[in-house]
């Protein structure tokens, strides 16, 4: 009773050699045990794996050890199989057996080969999937190309498609607006409504934006002076500056337009731009390229301001005063008509005081009259409104002239004739009354008849006479000295007082020194100024006094801007100022007095 | 890729090339940045629309393409005065330069647009930059020490061999034990995943596994086995400590690429985003 292995070894080159070798017994057990009859050097293969045999009648079964499995016929098998035909083939671990036909020794005769490659050459890792990232990431050439696409698609194709087609159907598409992703800053305040609209600005592509553009919608702007004159005030260019405008323009980006000096996009600080030399450039050396100008030249507010020139009436009228612009360094008289000393009424001792505390439960007089008594700021607060004699005058200068049975006849401001005639309608109805009355009580005791007819009719010519004379009287009372209009006007009397001519000289009140740079007086309500800080009214004795500070008075809190810079004692505690504070570029020519001619 | 000798002093020395000859130009070319930014006057603002904020543009644009080209000279061999090294040299120290330049040259204003983008992601490229000249700066030294003059090579064939001896021991023991050392055998992992090479933490190795597990085991061993899984455990231990190594190693070289992706691929974004940049100023002039 044997049994037969013949072990098949292949060598490399493809030889095969075959060693057999017999058992005795009719069972062959396989296993990675040495103890086996046949070892399999495998770990996949247990230690007693499974046993081929044969029975009395010759059949060949193979009984695998529990818990193990054979792949029989490329079948997964467990327990015992068989019988087994011959050329059936068993498979454990890497190892092939099959079963040969029975020979005359041995009714158990099978082949082992090794049936895979166990070289392990090509599991061995190999250097660069270990030690290389090139397998661990994705290729750096991939990555950089795609990111670049994407970046350019995104921040540059699209936003320019847009623009191009704003209704087409990309820009319909995209969830977002691509061409805000070129926005450089968030735009200024007060063009917000444009922010998400590039091409309210951005007309066309690669083309600067222009004035027109701007016009379009800023229509009532007006010129600073006129184009020409504004041209040859501007310094030319030289040198280096030269070369960055044509540099410029090269580019596509003219200078001297709207948005050289109104720059979007930087929020909200910069749309107005403030820097003193955006005035003195032009206008610290003004008369060397305008000659023939009336403007002095200005620049620092510190050191190189001129001294203020306001406008002051030179000759009063009632319909057009002549203004003229006077140095305050001249010592200007305004010539408002009016006599107004305003020492008078601000004293605290003398008359006026005296007749304010009388009024003061009305008015809250109390500590004398004072500069707001008269004068009413304006809304806003910035000016003051301008003094009217039935507001700020009246309340103490009553121009009632006769006090009817305790009722005060009161004139009419600012119309003289109409003073005249209602004086004299007044005194003609008092005459008519009397008449009135003396018939009243005459008629029951007199007689009828042409003498008392007579009578009757001299007495109405006689109380008519008295009526005008009167009138003559009293008109003439009120336009002279004491009298209520001649305390505040200049008359001119007729050469024959019965014609009643009386004229008030024409006055014009000065409201605004400086039409263009108007002063804020609100923002100056601070606490140690007050009024007599800035305007010497108490010391005043004419109208004619033009009340208003010099620039020394403003130096003492305010310089300019590069002064300010410049620091040291100068500066020191002081506020910088810069032309913007007082003035305005857009608002008219500025080369002539040009509000009131 | 072939094991390159290289000894720590050549990876640094572009840093000293030349005296630090371009560190000099750098710092030369920030300062006089600085000072021409805060001397010139700028009316009515300060960015990049002023002449000064044009000039500092061009400036970095056209460093930015040189730094670019770096990948292209490397490629090209030549010696003297504008070796590699110096290129290097030159191309570390400028492009930390760049970082005045173009802040400058943005007058500090940033927002959510390209133009940010693009210096967001210059910003960006330098940093991994100086991530990467730091690691060649720290890594080589402690590369060389770790792998003690052992090729990469080396180490993998004395896996294999570590493996087969793992093999060998195995076949005496008993079926349970089996499973064990075969995953020690397939399962143990080299390389990988860029988060596994960047630790060299091996919780999870098969290897390292398996000897713990004999290890523990070790002490209910029936006696007639015992010299069998003494042997195991003595092949293991060699083998994890091989691995240790090799992770070590593996994250040497894995620091030493990986700024590199992001350096190269940001970069070409970086020129993308400034085309973007440089376009769009002109075309919404
Ligand atoms: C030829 C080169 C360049 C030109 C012509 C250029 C042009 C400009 C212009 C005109 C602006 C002002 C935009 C505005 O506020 O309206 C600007 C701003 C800016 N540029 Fe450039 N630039 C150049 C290069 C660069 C480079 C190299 C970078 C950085 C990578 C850069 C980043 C910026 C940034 C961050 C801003 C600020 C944007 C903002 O105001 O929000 N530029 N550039
Ligand atoms: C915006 C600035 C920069 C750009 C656009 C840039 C771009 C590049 C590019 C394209 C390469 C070639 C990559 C390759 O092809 O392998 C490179 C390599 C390199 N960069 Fe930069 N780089 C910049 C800044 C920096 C900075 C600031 C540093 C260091 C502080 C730096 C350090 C390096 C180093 C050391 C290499 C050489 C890598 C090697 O040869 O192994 N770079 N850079």
């Amino acid at each position: 009773m044997t049994s037969t292995i013949r072990n098949l070894k292949r060598s490399p080159t493809g030889r095969e050699s075959i060693r057999e070798r017999d058992y005795d017994g009719s069972e062959l057990s396989f296993g990675r045990d040495i103890q086996s009859d046949v070892q399999l050097q495998d770990l996949s293969v247990a230690l007693k794996h499974a046993k081929l045999r044969y029975d009395e009648t010759g059949e060949v079964f193979i009984d695998i050890s529990a818990g193990q499995k054979a792949l029989i016929n490329n079948r997964i098998r467990t327990g015992v199989v068989g019988p087994l035909q011959v050329g059936t083939k068993v498979k454990l671990g890497i190892y092939l057996i099959t079963l040969e036909a029975p020979t005359e020794k041995s009714k158990l005769v099978a082949q082992l080969e090794v049936a895979e490659d166990i070289s392990g050459t090509e599991n061995e890792p190999d250097e660069q999937s270990v030690f290389g990232l090139k397998r661990a990431l994705p290729s750096k050439r991939i990555m950089a190309w795609a990111f670049a696409f994407v970046v350019l698609v995104t921040c540059l194709v699209l936003p320019t498609h847009i623009n191009k087609y704003p209704e087409g159907k990309v820009a319909v598409a995209t969830p977002f607006q691509a061409d805000l992703f070129w926005n450089s800053g968030p735009i200024s305040l007060l063009h917000s409504n444009l922010k998400s609209d590039c091409q309210s600005c951005h007309v066309k592509g690669w083309e600067a934006v222009t004035d027109t553009t701007c016009l379009d919608c800023h229509t009532e702007l007006k010129d600073h002076a006129k184009p020409e004159r504004l041209q040859q005030s501007t310094p030319l260019s030289t040198g280096f500056e030269a070369v960055l405008g044509d540099v410029s323009e090269t580019f596509g980006r003219p200078v001297d337009r709207c948005t050289s000096c109104h720059v979007e996009h930087n929020g909200r600080a910069h749309i107005m731009p403030s820097s003193q030399s955006l005035c003195s450039d032009c206008h610290a050396d003004l008369d060397k390229a305008l000659p023939d100008t009336e403007l002095l030249n200005a620049a620092d507010f510190g050191t190189a301001h001129p001294q203020f020139r306001p406008s002051v009436i030179t000759s009063p009228s009632f319909d057009k005063p002549l203004y003229t612009r006077v140095s305050l360094d001249k010592d200007p008289k305004g010539v408002s008509g009016l006599k107004f000393p305003h020492d008078v009424h601000l004293s605290k001792t003398g008359a006026v005081a005296k007749m304010a505390s009388t009024l003061d439960s009305q008015y809250e007089f109390a500590d004398g009259v004072g500069c707001l008594d008269c004068h009413s700021e304006e809304a806003g607060g910035a000016l003051f409104e301008p003094v009217s004699m039935t507001n700020d005058c009246a309340m103490c200068h009553s121009i009632v002239f006769e006090d009817d049975e305790g009722y005060p006849r009161t004139l009419r401001h600012g119309e003289p004739k109409e003073v005249i005639a209602s004086m004299r309608d007044f005194y003609e109805a008092k005459a008519l009354g009397n008449i009135r009355d003396a018939e009243m009580n005459t008629t029951t005791r007199r007689r009828p008849g042409r003498a008392s007819q007579i009578r009757d009719l001299n007495r109405r010519e006689l109380a008519f006479k008295q009526a005008e004379n009167r009138t003559i009287e009293k008109v003439e009372a009120i336009f002279s000295e004491g009298g209520a209009c001649y305390d505040c006007h200049a008359i001119d009397r007729p050469a024959e007082i019965a014609t009643l001519d009386f004229k008030v000289q024409p006055i014009s009140l000065n409201d605004a020194f400086y039409p263009l740079s108007p002063f804020n007086h609100e923002q100056h309500e601070i606490k140690g100024l007050s009024c007599d800080t800035c305007h010497s009214a108490e010391t005043s004795k004419t109208s004619d006094d033009v009340l208003l500070p010099k620039i020394e008075v403003c130096r003492d809190c305010h310089i300019g801007e590069e002064s300010y810079r410049e620091g040291g004692d100068f500066a020191h505690g002081k506020f910088p100022t810069n032309c913007l504070t007082c003035h305005a570029y857009h608002d008219g020519e500025h080369g002539k007095d040009n509000s009131k001619d | 890729m072939k094991t390159r000798k290289t000894s720590p002093a050549q990876h640094v020395s572009f840093l000293a090339h030349r005296r630090f000859l371009w560190l000099k130009v750098s710092g030369a070319l920030c300062v006089l940045s600085i000072v021409g930014y805060v001397s010139t006057d700028f009316d009515p603002v300060r960015n990049g629309g002023t002449w000064y904020g044009y000039t500092l543009g061009v400036i970095g644009a056209l460093l930015i393409l040189w730094l670019s080209l770096l990948g292209a000279r490397k490629r090209a061999i030549t010696a003297g005065h504008w070796s590699l090294k110096g290129w290097t040299s030159a191309h570390v120290y400028l492009g930390v330069s760049l970082i005045i330049v173009a802040t400058l040259h943005s007058g500090f204003q940033f927002g959510w647009n390209v133009h940010t983008l693009a210096y967001a992601l210059m910003i960006f490229v330098i940093l991994s930059g100086i991530i990467g000249v730091f690691f060649y700066v720290y890594i080589p030294r402690r590369m060389s020490d770790n792998r003690a003059e052992m090729g990469q090579m080396d180490m993998l064939k004395d896996i294999s061999n570590l493996n087969a001896m793992l093999d060998d021991a195995a076949q005496p023991l008993s079926d349970k034990y089996v499973p064990i050392v075969r995953k020690a055998i397939d399962k143990t992992k080299l390389g990988g995943s860029i988060f596994r090479r960047l630790s060299i933490n091996d919780a999870r190795c098969s290897t390292r596994e398996a000897l713990t597990y004999f290890q523990t085991e070790m002490r209910n061993v029936e006696a007639k086995e015992r010299s069998e899984i003494l042997d195991m455990i003595s092949v293991l231990e060699r083998k994890n400590s091989l691995l240790l190594k090799i992770r070590k190693h593996t994250r040497y070289k894995a620091l030493l690429q990986i700024w590199l992706y992001v350096h190269l691929p940001v970069t070409f974004a970086l020129i993308a985003a400034l085309i973007a940049h440089i376009i769009s100023v002109f075309y919404y002039n």
